[in-house]
């Protein structure tokens, strides 16, 4: 009973930062921007975020230069992206590049791998829900979260009010599907896609600084994992539906979730149970496109 | 008092001039038709009527007034409101949600939340109110091509505009859907409305407009009331020299008792699942041109694919000459003796960045007058293209240069050039005309005609009725991926046609179907 409490527990604990990363990404995704930079932006999130609570002891403000981090990340992509146009995939390679690079410098200089939050103890950073925490195995699995954690659930909701109930995620639409209609009513439609992948650079910030402060207290470079790719996984399977998406990453949540609980049991080859995640990715991936081409019966390229 | 009117208006894109010196005058609630033929300066002048591009001289005149027009937002603004050809609407929203596009209404003005019970009120008010047929919550992506140009006007008359330019109304409706819009067009103009239709189809000019300005290269060369004038005189104006307006398949049905191609019971499915073809069977004699009449999306597009082996079929077979070609590629339709106009010919049937000497061989790379040991045989293609050129009367400007850079006609030339020098025996033509000016669609149809006098057989797929009802021998109409009729062009009028299109099955035609 303990090991299906814990893998639930962990569940929720390991999509929230790709829960995050999904309801962002989905409004670039709306706008017809492919974000490949969900990975850079949520690292260089998770770095700003230990960086600044290790030199100033301050979390709130960690947090805070997190998401600003990734939005600087964010005004970059789109500058390049979307104002010179030039090509998202190179642009969003050269930002997860760049957010790699930088933390590795300054982890260098440092003279350090990993920075370590020594001042605090992330278990006082759990949040405790009273009367849900008392239930049985239900307050075990849904109270003692992080605060951010909390926040990613609800953000799903706000953002499916954002994305079906605004005029704004009307708009974010209206560019992605028809960027002609778009114009012809007036609308800036630079300016939307901007606002998405802005959206989007915030989310990821908040779900890096999750990820390592939050959480772990700890910094080590790299610790993303792939995480913002899975992310985008979730999106194209989810088709940047708020909720789908949202479904989708806490699927690959549950298989990281596995892949540490199981671990537990597998002694010496521990290692191998890393894998799950990926390869869950890969297999999800695999029959969310059989089942969206099962019925294609045209011969090579598609003309659209 | 002319409520529209432009002065020596002028465009120069590079060292092209577009738009020459142009003087035209729209009186109020009167129905003007713009024509010319493609590429003669007629979208140029309505963008630049409508704040898309700016003048490189000369003035327009709103009311009187000077006025420049900084973009649509602007137009509509000064009450000038456009209708693309190409719909700029949303598929996966609905009818009154692509009508408030930009102007929603929201519970309060302060909540950001949008009320949809009075967006939907709004509309259904609007659509009462000039009388046209929608349902405000459908998807656009679920109703009529004609449907969908209801919602494109409406959205401008929402934004209460008194001048509604229409840019190629017609060319994706039925005969049907048509007369509806003439009469939704003349209702308007009824309620104060001012209309400018920019059109080719001559026939329409003269039901539908009080006068008529044509614009050849550029230049303002006709400006003549609807009632002085004929469709004669005004292909005249427009190509400069007499045409022939449509091309008679005047010869006497010759078609043998041989069949050259036939085609049992195809069916095929798209990417969701939904059968497109439905139990598809014709047949093509030896010297017969059969027609496939039908409004677009009703399953033509598939068949063509499934024909020339661009997509598989689930059911079905297809035979040429006896021999069973079904699910074929491309390549093996043509060595049994298939040649193809597709129906896009940029996407399907040139490559817009190569250049025309490698057009003129593409998909017959191996053909052994052009290709020795694995390779081409560059002098070989070069007196070929040639040949083509002088043989088809094919315009070119650099002759070394690619495809992209010429004329919509020209280049379908290429294709016909390319197909019938092959010497197919069969021959799929697929919009042959669709873009193309008036003196190569007389040109293309004569080709066409002589091909099929050669004892050949022909499937024409067209949407344009008049290029179906003119040159084929026998006609099928499509409708939801099925044949709902065959008909004899000599013995219908266009309106029986136009009803079975619609999906209207009369007797005369259920009688020839069975």
């Amino acid at each position: 009973m303990d090991i299906i409490g814990n893998i639930l527990y962990d569940t929720i604990y390991h999509s929230a930062p790709i829960i995050l990363c999904v309801i962002g990404g989905i409004f670039a995704y709306k706008a017809n921007v492919l974000n490949i930079a969900l990975e850079g932006m949520m690292l260089i999130g998770a770095f700003v975020s230990t960086l600044t609570a290790f030199m100033t002891q301050n979390i709130a403000l960690g947090v805070l230069l997190a998401m600003l981090a990734a939005l600087a990340f964010g005004v970059v992509f789109s500058l390049m992206g979307v104002t010179f146009k030039g090509n998202v995939i190179i642009i969003g390679l050269a930002i997860n590049l760049l957010a790699s690079a930088i933390a590795k410098f300054v982890l260098v200089r440092m003279n350090t791998s990993n920075i370590t939050l020594s001042f605090m103890n992330v278990a006082d950073l759990k949040l405790h829900i009273p009367v849900v925490e008392n239930i049985p195995l239900v307050g075990s699995i849904l109270s003692g979260h992080p605060l951010i954690t909390y926040i990613s659930f609800l953000g799903i909701f706000f953002m499916w009010v954002l994305m079906y109930k605004t005029r704004f995620g009307i708009y974010v639409r209206v560019v992605g599907e028809n960027e002609d209609a778009a114009k012809s009513i007036g609308l800036k439609t630079d300016f939307y896609k901007y606002a998405a992948i802005l959206i989007g650079a915030v989310c990821c910030g908040l779900a890096g600084a999750n990820l390592s402060t939050e959480r772990l207290g700890l910094f080590t470079n790299d610790m993303t994992a792939g995480r913002g790719f899975i992310a985008i996984a979730a999106i194209y399977c989810g088709q940047g539906s708020p909720t789908l998406s949202a479904i989708y990453a806490i699927v690959f949540g549950l298989a990281r979730a596995l892949s540490v609980n199981l671990s537990i049991y597998a002694g010496p080859a521990a290692g191998l149970f890393d894998v799950i995640p990926y390869v869950i990715m890969v297999c999800v991936l695999t029959v969310v496109s059989v089942l969206k081409h099962k019925n294609n019966k045209i011969r090579g390229f598609k003309n659209e | 008092m002319s409520i529209i009117k432009t002065i020596d208006l002028t465009k120069k894109l590079g060292d092209f001039t577009a738009n020459d010196r142009i003087n035209i005058s729209v009186e109020k609630q009167e129905i003007k038709c713009i024509v010319g033929e493609n590429g003669a300066g007629k979208s140029t002048l309505m963008n630049m009527l409508y704040g898309l591009l700016r003048p490189t001289s000369g003035k327009i005149l709103l009311h009187d007034k000077e006025t420049v027009i900084n973009g649509p937002m602007d137009a509509i603004a000064h009450g000038l409101g456009m209708v693309h050809q190409h719909f700029k609407l949303v598929p996966s929203l609905t009818v009154y949600e692509n009508i408030l596009l930009g102007t929603e209404l929201k519970k309060s003005s302060k909540s950001p939340i949008i009320d949809r019970k009075k967006e939907i009120d709004e509309v259904t008010k609007l659509i009462e109110k000039y009388k046209f047929e929608l349902n405000p919550t459908d998807k656009i992506e679920d109703i009529s091509v004609g449907g969908r140009q209801r919602v494109e006007i409406l959205k401008m008359l929402y934004r209460n505009v008194d001048i509604l330019i229409l840019d190629e109304p017609t060319a994706v409706l039925t005969p049907q859907e048509v007369d509806e819009l003439f009469v939704n067009l003349k209702e308007l103009r009824a309620q104060g409305k001012t209309i400018i239709v920019i059109t080719h189809k001559l026939r329409e000019v003269m039901e539908l407009s009080d006068s008529v300005t044509v614009i050849k290269q550029g230049k303002v060369v006709g400006n003549v009331l609807t009632k002085d004038t004929s469709e004669e005189e005004l292909a005249q104006m427009m190509v400069g020299r007499e045409v022939v307006l449509t091309v008679q398949n005047t010869a006497e049905n010759k078609a043998s008792e041989e069949i050259a191609y036939q085609v049992e019971n195809v069916c095929t499915i798209n990417d969701y699942g939904k059968e497109v073809l439905q139990n598809i069977s014709f047949c093509v004699h030896k010297g017969e041109i059969l027609g496939v009449a039908g409004v677009e999306g009703n399953g033509q597009s598939e068949l063509v694919k499934v024909l020339t082996g661009l997509m598989k079929t689930t059911k079905g077979k297809v035979s040429i000459y006896g021999k069973d070609v079904t699910d074929k590629w491309p390549d093996e339709l043509r060595q049994n003796g298939l040649g193809i106009i597709p129906e896009d010919r940029y996407a399907q049937g040139l490559c817009g960045t190569m250049s025309i000497a490698d057009n003129c061989i593409a998909g017959y790379h191996n053909a052994p007058d052009v290709c020795k040991f694995g390779l081409l045989d560059r002098k070989n293609i070069s007196s070929k293209r040639d040949r083509f050129i002088k043989d088809f009367d094919i315009r070119v400007g650099d002759i070394n240069g690619n495809v992209g850079q010429l004329s919509g006609g020209n280049a379908q030339k290429i294709i016909i050039a390319r197909e019938f020098e092959s010497n197919p025996k069969l021959l799929i033509a697929c919009q042959p005309t669709r873009g193309v000016d008036i003196g190569s669609i007389e040109f293309i149809h004569k080709q066409i005609l002589n091909f099929r006098n050669k004892g050949n057989a022909v499937l024409l797929i067209s949407s344009e009725l008049s290029e179906v009802m003119s040159l084929s021998d026998r006609i099928i109409v499509m409708y939801k991926g099925r044949i709902i009729g065959e008909l004899s062009p000599k013995e219908v009028s266009r309106s029986e046609i136009g009803l079975l299109m619609a999906g209207i099955q009369n007797n005369k035609a259920k009688g020839a179907f069975l």
